[in-house]
């Protein structure tokens, strides 16, 4: 049947992308629950829209972008930030070994401070103050291509600088 | 439409991705570039290790996929009625549902299976109550206050029946009217934040965002962001307050708007009974914005060592702030 058919293929889609998908909204909602609903919606809506489904590069694109304007439609609605704000873990540190956390982040503020000025305090705004680029932008008399540059220049110094202990918290986070 | 292939991923792309900016080609860049091989992973993960470790709010985790897809799979069968808990609004529920089930019974005869309307209760029996309602409003509850409203909505408005305080956060949905019924009076609004309090002499609405109408039979009050509006239960009458700022519930929150770090450390002080001195007194005049909410003293510190480029020493209850200069 052509039902099952379907209801197959977009299983298929589902194993393949949700993860990415549930990613991809997490980081413009910063909320797992919300994202989750989010790419939820967003697969129902490809449900219902299953006899217009062609190729499997359309619907990814389609499932992308249906989720990037499902979470910037929720982002309006102004409570999300709220949220966001208080929803606490302080620097994020590991469970289970405080003293490795601890270290951990004095490691991590000690390359930012050593960031060139305008390098840190982007990044500073973006990590620290939830600032979006425009506003960083805004606020600093920069071009968003600038805060881009030096968000990307952050980033690179950043894990360059702390390989051993990016590597070492990942292998921790999996145990 | 661009193709993944022509967008170059780097770190500048990696950082906006992971900030939250990239457009839906540029996430499917990503997420390809990530899948193409071992090492690119690793960078991916990396990055996302740092982002996890600078931020102030959640971490991403990815949700038990197999329940997902069986609450997908769920919605492709016809929905079943879960059951509700009446409690000591059975007597009134009662009452309303056989005046709701006649009303609706117009509806009913046009659907393939008949639909029952379903009360639910939400009351605060601790300190605090958060729940999110099923057009995605937030509210919170503090102890002792109850809501009651149909599940799912059904209907022309979005009503609840309010008892004691509540705060809410309502989103916007212009052809459904959201409707707080808090006995004497009602309260509706179409997009808006506010608080509602209440107690045997008025009734207070206090607007963060938006704005919303009090009525009562003929008269009503337009309520607007920063104000509060009084409904004075003895005089039968509507006024309106003065207020500058509405209270946030729960615990120690800040918002800085180009505040001087004298004016945030005596803040902090008075918050959290601690004793901040200025090794330096031309760090006073240092400013920065931020928002911190429920933070540690500790952290709050960290991001303002960090931002205004100061150090910070923390023996027992005293803060010491050194430094040559900020920003």
């Amino acid at each position: 049947m052509k039902k099952d058919k379907l209801a197959i293929q977009i299983e298929q889609y589902f194993h393949t992308w949700y993860e990415g998908l549930h990613r991809y909204a997490f980081t413009i909602l910063k909320d797992n629950d919300d994202a989750k609903d989010a790419v939820q919606a967003v697969f129902l809506k490809l449900w219902e829209k299953r006899d217009t489904i062609d190729e499997d590069q359309s619907v990814k694109s389609y499932l992308y972008t249906a989720v990037y304007n499902y979470c910037l439609n929720i982002k309006r609605h102004d409570k999300i930030k709220a949220r966001y704000v208080s929803e606490n873990s302080g620097i994020a540190s590991d469970p289970g070994n405080e003293l490795q956390g601890k270290e951990a982040n004095r490691r991590i503020m000690e390359q930012i401070a050593a960031l060139s000025p305008q390098c840190r305090l982007v990044f500073t705004k973006s990590r620290f103050e939830g600032k979006k680029y425009t506003e960083i932008a805004a606020e600093m008399g920069l071009s968003v291509k600038t805060v881009e540059t030096q968000m990307g220049k952050a980033l690179k110094i950043l894990r360059e600088k702390l390989l051993d202990l990016l590597i070492s918290l990942i292998i921790f986070f999996l145990l | 439409m661009k193709s993944p292939g022509h967008i170059q991923v780097d770190d500048e792309l990696l950082a906006k991705y992971l900030s939250g900016e990239a457009s839906p080609e540029e996430a499917m860049a990503v997420d390809d570039w990530a899948d193409a091989s071992g090492s690119n992973r690793a960078v991916f993960d990396q990055a996302a290790r740092l982002w996890a470790q600078t931020s102030n709010g959640n971490t991403w985790q990815l949700p038990d996929k197999l329940a997902v897809l069986a609450a997908i799979r769920k919605t492709q069968k016809p929905v079943k009625i879960a059951s509700v808990n009446l409690r000591r609004w059975s007597v009134a529920a009662a009452v309303l549902l056989l005046l709701a089930a006649a009303g609706f019974y117009q509806l009913l005869h046009k659907t393939a299976a008949p639909a029952v309307l379903q009360w639910v209760t939400r009351q605060a029996d601790n300190a605090e109550l958060r729940d999110t309602l099923p057009d995605g409003s937030l509210i919170t509850l503090s102890n002792p206050a109850a809501i009651r409203y149909v599940a799912g909505f059904d209907g022309n408005t979005r009503t609840v029946y309010l008892t004691g305080n509540g705060h809410f956060d309502v989103t916007s949905d212009p052809g459904k009217p959201f409707i707080v019924d808090a006995g004497d009076i009602t309260i509706k609004v179409l997009g808006t934040a506010f608080d509602v309090r209440q107690d045997s002499s008025v009734i207070t609405v206090a607007v963060a965002s938006g704005a919303v109408s009090m009525y009562r039979d003929s008269s009503n009050l337009t309520v607007k962001a920063g104000e509060t509006g009084i409904y004075d239960r003895r005089l039968q009458q509507f006024r309106m307050a003065v207020t500058d700022s509405i209270a946030q519930p729960g615990g120690k929150s800040f918002n800085f708007t180009n505040a001087s770090l004298k004016s945030i450390a005596a803040e902090l002080e008075k918050a959290y009974g601690i004793k901040v001195v200025f090794k330096n007194k031309r760090l006073e005049t240092c400013t920065m914005s931020s928002t911190f909410d429920n933070k540690s003293v500790e952290f709050i510190f960290e991001v303002i060592s960090i931002t205004l480029n100061v150090q910070y020493r923390i023996e027992k209850d005293t803060v010491y702030i050194s430094g040559s200069g900020c920003n």
